[in-house]
């Protein structure tokens, strides 16, 4: 390295057109060098595509998990969420997820993937510091596996779980004869801060007004029979 | 081209190179002082069982620095018969077959206004294997949650949350005795007991 | 300058910048060389790739961390934790019953999961994936511990429980991992499949198994 810088040195004391020659080579070397390097990301194209339709049934691959919405209704009991709560009611969308990859999922990704938009009285609470856009998708608050009542807060790979992902509607509002479900998907990426495979990006992929059923008074609860006792 | 002509040649770049290599591992070693130097006490004050020694150090918390002195002295490691300030009395010292619990018996001596009760007690054994002070294990129920200070008479905390009064407990007691229980496979004996209000500073003492 | 006694033929404008033209592709010519095959082996993941000590059931696997001995494997579709609680599955709830030995200074295993023989990766969880440790062990008190993962019958048979000490997977780069088979076939996945006896999860104790010979 020595030797080279010697040989640099003896060249910029040469005259001016030298130099020119020297700072194109240098530039064009570090042109060459990104490019060699893999060059720029190009910018990602955020560019929201056309929504596709959704209804009651439908199956729709949202990138982590595969998605099949069954029914959405208003639930009376379920444990862990405000049961008997006088101000709020929970609304709940009940699908059968899968992971599509092979590894756990956490269970907060597919309570993101599921939003619902425009429902009068969600959420029942407000953020402090920030006002909502009442457009705004809301993500659902949780999932809960339906064979035992567990809160679904790992999605192993391989495995479909019928879940009831759940809202609180404040008691206020009226029972929304329907609502508008926006399920949201995420592409696995690599983040660009520690270089690892993650589900980035979240964008609407499908959208759709689903049914709400109102609990019948006779109706046997749905709720789930209390697991292993 | 002579030997002596190429060292010539280079004389600037051969003067530059330790200095480069040196500012090279400087930069490389950034994470040496948080992931090594503050991970654990590494700056150890010595002293031996029986003796009293003047520990100064300092903490820190929403203020600023808290540079404080404690006087200290192990009195002794003996088997231990009760645990140390559990919350109920129904908590029982029962180790489980082949675990043996030692009880650390230390004097303390410091004013009632400084914040000691943020320590950590570690004991080692003559391999230099650590063993903690711990608050609650599936061995333990419960113990005082600082081994340093009286249960009953913690004196100030470090002033960490806004809007908490750090003193509100009954006074401390100008000179002070603890016997922190520390559980160790059965046949193991202690060497050395390590105290640290916050690394890289510690105090070391040798169990005689 | 030493370089100045070198004789060289009469430099011309043309000769010095072909010169420096052959410098310049050299030097990335070297460079794309380099990137070249860093891109076709594997030596970011290789070089920071855990160092994965294996062992099987009812034998001490040696780590840098510590000592982590598999004692029993159960499964059924249902399990019941050690506060009474209980979870059922709709594939296969697999029990692990281990014990971990820390080395050096008291510590715990974090991560515990287990790995199916096409590389699918089944962790725990707080809720339906129950790993209690009961906080860090101290140095040479075995820690008595049980794990609980749902995971679908077919990823049962030749499973592997892998057990590290750090929570996030990305830490186990250039560390030491325990990798246990759990010896289990197409049969044992087929009778815990159908199996609705609760399987007990048991909460972390300290010191050797009582009912050990």
């Amino acid at each position: 390295m020595a030797d080279s810088g010697g040989r640099l040195r003896r060249l910029a004391q040469g005259t001016s057109r030298q130099h020119l020659t020297l700072a194109g080579s240098a530039a064009g070397a570090a042109v060459l060098a990104v490019l060699v390097a893999g060059g720029f990301d190009p910018s990602e194209t955020t560019a929201a595509e056309e929504l596709a339709p959704l209804a009651a049934g439908d199956t729709v691959d949202v990138g982590p998990f595969v998605v099949t919405i069954d029914r959405m209704r208003v639930v009376d009991e379920l444990p862990g969420v405000s049961e008997g709560d006088d101000e709020t009611r929970v609304l709940a969308v009940v699908a059968t997820v899968e992971a599509t990859g092979t590894k756990t999922q956490h269970g907060y990704l597919l309570n993101e993937s599921l939003a619902l938009a425009g429902v009068p009285g969600v959420p029942s609470y407000e953020s402090p510091g920030r006002t909502r856009d009442p457009d705004e998708p809301v993500p659902a608050e949780g999932a809960y596996v339906m064979a035992d009542g567990t809160v679904l807060d790992a999605v192993q790979p391989g495995l479909e779980y019928e879940v009831a992902l759940v809202w609180e509607q404040d008691a206020r509002a009226d029972v929304p004869a329907a609502a508008r479900l926006v399920l949201v998907g995420h592409t696995l990426r690599q983040s660009s801060i520690d270089h690892t495979d993650e589900w980035l990006d979240p964008l609407p992929v499908a959208a759709g007004d689903l049914e709400v059923t109102a609990p019948e008074p006779d109706e046997p609860a749905e709720s789930p029979s209390g697991g292993g006792s | 081209m002579t030997r002596a002509g190429w060292w010539r040649r280079n004389r600037w770049g051969l003067v530059a190179l330790p200095v480069a290599a040196a500012a090279a591992l400087a930069a490389a070693s950034y994470r040496v002082e948080a992931q090594w130097w503050l991970e654990k006490p590494r700056d150890l004050q010595h002293a031996t069982q029986g003796e009293w020694v003047t520990f100064s150090s300092s903490q820190y918390d929403r203020t600023g620095d808290v540079p404080f002195s404690v006087r200290v002295r192990l009195d002794g490691v003996r088997p231990a018969e009760e645990l140390f300030g559990p919350v109920s009395d129904d908590y029982e010292l029962d180790p489980p077959e082949g675990v043996q619990a030692i009880a650390v018996d230390l004097e303390l001596a410091a004013p009632p206004d400084v914040p000691l009760t943020s320590c950590d007690l570690v004991v080692r054994d003559t391999d230099g294997v650590e063993y903690d002070y711990q608050i609650a294990s599936p061995s333990i129920e419960n113990q005082a949650t600082s081994p340093c200070v009286p249960p009953d008479a913690r004196g100030p905390e470090l002033d960490l949350i806004e809007g908490l009064d750090p003193d509100t407990g009954p006074r401390r007691p100008d000179e002070w005795r603890v016997s922190p229980v520390v559980l160790l496979p059965e046949g193991v004996e202690v060497a050395e007991v390590v105290l640290s209000w916050g690394p890289p500073d510690g105090l070391l003492i040798t169990v005689s | 300058m030493g370089g100045r006694r070198v004789s060289r033929p009469p430099v011309t404008p043309f000769s010095r910048l072909s010169r420096q033209a052959a410098f310049a592709v050299l030097l990335v010519a070297a460079l794309a060389t380099g990137r070249a095959v860093e891109g076709l082996m594997p030596a970011e993941t290789e070089a920071s790739a855990p160092f994965e000590r294996a062992g099987s059931l009812g034998e001490p696997v040696e780590t840098r961390w510590g000592t982590v001995e598999v004692t029993a494997v159960q499964g059924s579709t249902r399990i019941v934790d050690s506060l009474g609680t209980g979870r059922i599955s709709a594939g296969v709830y697999v029990v692990v019953d281990w014990t971990y030995t820390a080395a050096g200074e008291p510590q715990i295993p974090s991560y515990v999961a287990i790995r199916d023989g096409d590389g699918r990766v089944f962790r725990t969880s707080s809720e339906r994936n129950p790993y209690d440790s009961g906080g860090e062990a101290q140095p040479g008190i075995p820690r008595r511990l049980a794990v609980a993962v749902e995971l679908p019958a077919d990823a049962v048979a030749g499973a592997h429980l892998v057990v590290a000490l750090p929570d996030n997977d990305e830490d186990h780069r250039r560390d030491d991992i325990a990798v246990v088979d759990l010896g289990l076939t197409q049969d044992d996945a087929g009778a815990w499949a159908a199996s609705e006896e609760p399987v007990e999860v048991a909460g972390p104790a300290d010191g050797p198994d009582a009912e050990a010979p």
